[in-house]
């Protein structure tokens, strides 16, 4: 079979996306990772190598996290992905997936100090004082290192936001 | 330099943690479950030598059963009525009830023009210089570059009857003759009869019964200073009536094309001033 390389060159480039976009309706991490795996097992025995891969991967993961969901009695009207402020629709979360990966690889990157910073603001909605207050640090600190993470943020993902901005209606194949 | 969306922002920050998601451990999964799961596509992801072995193996076995199967052939089988086909290269092939026509099924018309007969079969055949229309009918063998003659296999053994053009008939090969040529069999040209009896090993020629033995496939009669008697009993034959007149000295010269008995009595009457009685 001549697709294994495919297949490992989808996982490199698509798991992540993948797992974010089915984050949006299952807010299960173990339960994301599951389906995705799944999505790229029904794509692998599929046997089409080249054919939409990306597209066949997303409408399978839509299709599998929407199953769950029923499963657990979910209305239909219950059914639309969601982030942090509420539900979007399901375009917008496969838009999305891929600069949220990108954003992922970046704040895996950050020193894990000023990570964890980041994340008391951005997670936990602190206070640059609840923060200072927190660990110790001077509110001055904790500004200048959460605006060097955001900064290292921007700069992973400009070129994402940049071909997001020039092709918003960029077809999945 | 963009401003990232807050809520995105806050959705990765709500949920990350180290490790997750990260493609090289779900991949290492990806491999393990699938290997786990189906042994048959493990090859996929570093095939055991065993396994190329006998892949190879089985290669090998179908590529015999391949080589030394038989060839497919394409059979015409019998039917209780004449019926003509056309054969991939063009050839027309009438068979009488009963006949069948076989010939291989990749090739024909461009490896060889092989065809084998049971029964009676009147051909028409495609002219091909290059390549010779080549029949097997029984113990008799025809070999032709482009005619119209007719072959007829039955207990008592093979005849070929010829309407137009050259038609070279042997004994088919057999034992250590592999091939045919010319001087193992007899050239017939048009009007000719010859017949191989069972056993012999070069065909006789002899006459044919009628002046027409093709006709039931042409519907197309000649004569050429038949003896009227003869001509009466042709058309008798063919047509499954009885056929009468006192002119018994007179002979026919000429050609009739039709399916219409009363038309070709009503011809043969008109040029010989006769008077034919149908029955």
């Amino acid at each position: 079979m001549g697709q294994n390389p495919d297949i490992r060159e989808l996982f490199r480039f698509h798991y992540r996306p993948l797992c974010l976009y089915a984050l949006h309706y299952l807010k299960d991490a173990d339960a994301v990772e599951d389906v995705v795996q799944e999505a790229f097992t029904a794509w692998w025995q599929k046997g089409d190598v080249a054919d939409n891969a990306r597209a066949y991967l997303y409408a399978i993961v839509r299709n599998r996290c929407i199953d769950i969901l029923r499963r657990q009695g979910r209305q239909a009207e219950q059914l639309l992905p969601e982030d942090a402020a509420g539900a979007i629709s399901d375009e917008e979360a496969m838009g999305r997936s891929a600069l949220e990966a990108r954003l992922w690889e970046a704040v895996d990157r950050l020193p894990a100090r000023r990570r964890e910073l980041l994340l008391m603001s951005k997670r936990d909605g602190l206070s640059y004082e609840q923060i200072a207050e927190a660990t110790g640090l001077s509110v001055n600190t904790v500004r200048n290192q959460i605006s060097r993470a955001l900064q290292s943020l921007r700069n992973s993902a400009d070129s994402i936001l940049d071909f997001i901005l020039l092709f918003p209606t960029l077809p999945l194949a | 330099m963009k401003e990232i969306q807050e809520d995105i922002l806050r959705f990765v920050a709500q949920n990350w943690k180290a490790g997750r998601f990260g493609p090289k451990q779900a991949w290492r999964r990806f491999r393990a479950t699938e290997e786990a799961a189906e042994p048959a596509r493990r090859p996929a992801f570093g095939r055991p030598v065993w396994g190329y072995a006998l892949v190879c193996a089985l290669a090998a076995l179908v590529l015999g059963l391949f080589l030394f199967r038989p060839a497919p052939r394409t059979v015409i089988p019998a039917a209780a009525d004449i019926r003509t086909v056309v054969l991939p290269e063009g050839t027309h092939a009438t068979l009488a009830p009963g006949a069948t026509l076989s010939f291989r099924r990749h090739g024909f018309g461009r490896r060889d023009r092989d065809v084998t007969q049971t029964g009676k079969v009147y051909y028409s055949v495609e002219r091909n210089e290059s390549l010779p229309f080549e029949i097997t009918a029984s113990e008799g063998f025809v070999r032709v570059l482009g005619t119209r003659f007719q072959v007829e296999t039955d207990s008592l053994g093979t005849a070929v009857d010829v309407v137009d053009g050259r038609v070279l008939f042997a004994a088919a090969p057999s034992g250590a003759r592999k091939s045919v040529r010319e001087e193992d069999g007899v050239i017939l040209t048009r009007g000719m009869h010859a017949e191989l009896a069972p056993g012999v090993t070069v065909p006789a020629l002899s006459e044919a019964e009628h002046a027409n033995p093709a006709a039931w496939a042409t519907h197309f009669f000649r004569y050429e200073n038949t003896p009227l008697e003869e001509v009466l009993h042709e058309l008798s034959s063919h047509f499954g009536r009885t056929l009468r007149t006192d002119a018994h000295d007179r002979r026919l010269t000429g050609e009739f094309e039709g399916e219409e008995l009363d038309e070709i009595v009503s011809l043969i009457e008109s040029a010989l001033d006769i008077h034919i009685v149908i029955d």
